[in-house]
């Protein structure tokens, strides 16, 4: 076991840790911030994107001690900033949530892909989601969501 | 007044799901919690001679069948047990479940239990099924149902045929691919059990619970979480009675969560089908005689498989006004994972078949696809493929009509590229769970303090906003805010048993008993004056006027589509990317255009995977592609801009003109894909998933 740093969604936390355990294991289980998924812990579906340092990460196969001393994002942090705010507000609006189990990741990943490109083409949208699964929407509410944003 | 139903609405519980604070099962925690993991079988079929858990922990605790009351899952056939012992009949078929004080101390015992086998040959398929040197699984015969049927005179509809087009076709199980893998949480509080569940009917929860723990509905209180995704796969037995069994038992909060290669191995799927169609036409075009057959493989327990045998064989003819039709079909029993509802029932197998048989005819009669499929529909008054008149409302015409007009339609004339193919499909699927089933529903309303009113609806709302549509019906009928209005739903303390949310049935069912409901509500308050009043209303789905003395089917009711593609196949490789989709929609009249649009694009979507990646196969009992890096459901890169039509229609049994809209989405884009493909690269295929090394034995034999 050993401690690490995280500051996450603005806050520092000091966790102890298994060498083993991963990021989403220590938001879920010792933070208890469960708005982030897990859907496959392969690192397969994107339910469980998150931020960390501004880059998205599937934290479901990400050593949480590879995160030592990083700034992380979650979609509990999302609602407290008011431009990502709107992604939230956006998904909403244009029916990209539906059951809901993948927008906390989704929100994630177009948090990243608009902070990464402002203005990405129908193309570059789809291309920035596609690490993100959704078995709901067939997309196209998704791709209406982030289209509203630019 | 502001009207809410016909205008557009994100999820009134949108941005909960959102922002992350929606509860799912899996996010549940209490202090002093068990997590529990399942010891599965590691062979398809078999007994379990043994089993030693000497090797576990102290700390750790095993759950066996010996500690149900009844080692049964109430069902329809209530053949499954909850923990398999004498018989196993699937790979991965729960034989104990492990608690622990985390889930990872619990993952680490359960590979400590040690279970010994004897072994018996595994029935694989069909063939092995109906053959008698092979073990008969459940009864005296591993057939499941059997259904024929001959409307008019078949013979003499081929008689009279200008052409004939005939094939085999077979599609694979598919997995319904929720986000949400299953998971219970429970606990005990004031000596009642509690449980949180993923599912699609709390109130069938509860009695399986009720059974398997020997326990009266009084000391059970059932809730659904929040429930990612579930598309028939979790209108069932899931994983609920193990969490409830151990927290009953320990008194402790237990949770469940099963991983993804659990979800993919061992939970239900989508019927495997092998199907001949043979379909007569004349020179102009008219279908005259349609002959299909087919085996369903609904694997190790009968789960929905005679419901879905049923609605498969009623569909299959797709919604067309034949007057020959002869069915005959199957369905056994193999040793894979249990076959269940999905997401179409049984509709979308049939109609990649029969559609692409249509689609075939119509290239070699040189017709024009939707006038050939227009001159064929089946409108108010005609029969269907059994004879079932169609007394409702009807409007297969007018969406193909809307997707005639659509843009890709219309470009599509103009088209120069010879890897570019454009195919079209109709579809249609009942609404309602059909011929001599109870189909009822009651929903409350009632007065807060507050001004606003509680509406008390027992279905679940499993993403796909039914909760959203009534709100807004009830806002309009109460003639208030939709602010005013809170759901209350799927809670078996607080709401009405409203049977289960399939079907495509809940915005229908709920929707006249919240009708009714709010009459009563009237009514009342005219009398009382003052005062708060609780109303109660109830309804009953409309059935079929014809009875065949089966289970299940006809139905009364059916909504229509009509889903044209156009795509590109890759000279290079075979594979096809999807350009552009057009869909059309008659399901009455719609509450919220755009929750429509999302059931329509969603369930295309789920049917893109079906059609060109999904492959669910089991070979020798053992699932093939066991992760999400090789069973492939599409991304945002794979499905294309999808253009939602919706009819303006009235159905008038339905609560304002409605009708169910959820499944039908699923029916048609396969078969229209797979003729933009034959266009495309001159393929004929009849294998799902769409095998592009086909595609390109094909195209390298056109360019020869």
């Amino acid at each position: 076991m050993l401690n690490i740093q995280l500051t996450v969604n603005g806050e520092l936390h000091t966790i102890l840790i298994d060498p083993a355990e991963t990021l989403l294991h220590v938001l879920r289980e010792k933070l208890g911030l469960t708005g982030t998924k897990e859907g496959c812990g392969e690192g397969d579906c994107g339910a469980c994107t998150i931020l960390v340092n501004g880059k998205s990460v599937n934290s479901c196969i990400y050593p949480a001690i590879q995160a030592d001393g990083c700034e992380i994002l979650t979609v509990e942090g999302v609602e407290k900033n008011p431009k990502l705010a709107r992604i939230q507000q956006a998904f909403v609006d244009h029916g990209a949530v539906q059951c809901g189990f993948c927008s906390p990741g989704m929100i994630m990943a177009t948090c990243a892909l608009l902070d990464e490109n402002p203005t990405p083409t129908d193309e570059e949208i789809r291309r920035g989601l596609s690490g993100n699964l959704c078995r709901c929407t067939g997309y196209q509410a998704m791709v209406d969501a982030v289209k509203s944003l630019i | 007044m502001k009207q809410y139903v016909g205008e557009k609405r994100g999820r009134l519980e949108g941005l909960d799901k959102a922002t992350g604070r929606a509860l799912y099962a899996g996010d549940y925690r209490m202090e002093n919690m068990l997590e529990l993991v399942l010891v599965r079988s590691t062979i398809s079929h078999g007994s379990v001679r043994s089993i030693d858990v000497s090797a576990l922990p102290e700390d750790v605790m095993v759950f066996t069948g010996k500690d149900c009351a009844e080692n049964i899952v109430a069902d329809i056939f209530c053949d499954t047990p909850v923990f398999a012992g004498e018989r196993i009949l699937y790979l991965g078929e729960p034989i104990a479940v492990v608690a622990a004080d985390t889930r990872e101390k619990a993952e680490a015992a359960a590979k400590l239990v040690k279970v010994e086998y004897d072994l018996l040959p595994v029935v694989r398929d069909v063939e092995d099924a109906k053959n008698p040197a092979m073990p008969v699984l459940h009864g005296e015969s591993n057939l499941l149902t059997d259904f024929f049927n001959e409307k008019g005179n078949v013979e003499k509809g081929f008689a009279e045929s200008y052409l004939i087009v005939e094939d085999d076709f077979e599609t694979p199980p598919q997995d319904h691919g929720y986000m949400e893998p299953d998971a219970c949480f429970a606990y005990v509080e004031d000596d009642r059990l509690m449980a949180y569940t993923s599912s699609q009917n709390v109130f069938a929860d509860r009695v399986m619970i009720c059974r398997a723990l020997g326990l009266t509905p009084e000391q059970v209180r059932v809730r659904a979480a929040f429930v990612g995704g579930g598309f028939g796969g979790k209108d069932g037995h899931t994983c609920q009675i193990y969490p409830c069994l151990v927290s009953w038992l320990t008194k402790r909060p237990a949770k469940i969560v099963l991983d993804r290669r659990e979800v993919l191995a061992c939970t239900y799927k989508r019927h495997g089908i092998k199907m001949h169609v043979k379909m007569g036409f004349s020179k102009e075009g008219k279908m005259l005689a349609f002959d299909g057959s087919a085996v369903l493989d609904t694997g190790a327990y009968a789960g929905y498989g005679a419901s879905v045998h049923g609605l498969f064989t009623e569909h299959f003819t797709g919604p067309y006004d034949i007057p020959n039709v002869r069915l005959k079909t199957e369905t056994y029993y193999t040793n894979k994972a249990t076959a269940h509802a999905m997401r179409g029932f049984g509709a979308p197998q049939g109609a990649f078949a029969t559609e692409s048989i249509i689609s075939r005819a119509i290239a070699r009669l040189g017709l024009d696809p939707i006038q050939m499929r227009l001159d064929n529909a089946l409108e108010k008054g005609s029969t269907g493929s059994l004879g079932q008149p169609m007394d409702h409302c009807v409007g297969l015409k007018d969406a193909l009509k809307l997707v005639q007009e659509s843009d890709l339609w219309k470009e599509r004339a103009a088209n120069t590229d010879p890897y570019v193919g454009y195919g079209v499909a109709g579809g249609f699927l009942s609404c309602g769970l059909g011929q001599k089933i109870t189909d009822n529903a009651k929903v409350s309303v009632q007065e807060r303090e507050d001004g606003g009113f509680d509406i008390g609806v027992g279905l679940v709302d499993i993403g796909q906003g039914s909760g959203t549509a009534l709100a807004a019906m009830a806002a309009d009928l109460l003639e208030t805010d939709i602010e005013n209005i809170h759901m209350v739903m799927a809670d078996t303390d607080k709401t009405e048993d409203c049977g289960p949310t399939a079907a495509s049935r809940s915005v229908f069912i709920a929707g006249n008993a919240l009708m009714a409901a709010v009459k009563q509500y009237k009514k009342a308050k005219e009398a009382a004056e003052c005062g708060i009043v609780p109303a109660k209303g109830e309804a009953a789905f409309p059935e079929s006027t014809m009875d065949m003395g089966r289970i299940g089917f006809p139905h009364a009711m059916y909504t229509f589509v009509a889903q044209a593609v156009k795509l590109r196949v890759d000279p290079v490789t075979g594979s096809v990317s999807l350009l552009d989709i057009a869909a059309a929609t008659e399901c009455g009249k719609v509450i919220n255009p755009l929750g429509l649009s999302g059931q329509i694009q969603g369930g295309i979507g789920m049917s893109i995977g079906f059609c060109l990646g999904e492959d669910c196969s089991f070979k020798d009992g053992v699932l093939v592609h066991k992760d999400f890096s090789t069973y492939l459901m599409p991304t945002a890169m794979d499905v294309p801009n999808i253009a939602s039509y919706h009819v303006d229609a009235y159905e008038v049994s339905g609560p304002m003109g409605v009708k169910g809209a959820a499944e039908v989405s699923t029916v048609s884009i396969a078969a229209a894909i797979n003729e933009a493909v034959r266009q495309a690269s001159g393929a004929e295929l009849n294998k799902l998933p769409l095998s592009p090394e086909e595609i390109l034995k094909a195209l390298e034999s056109r360019e020869e």
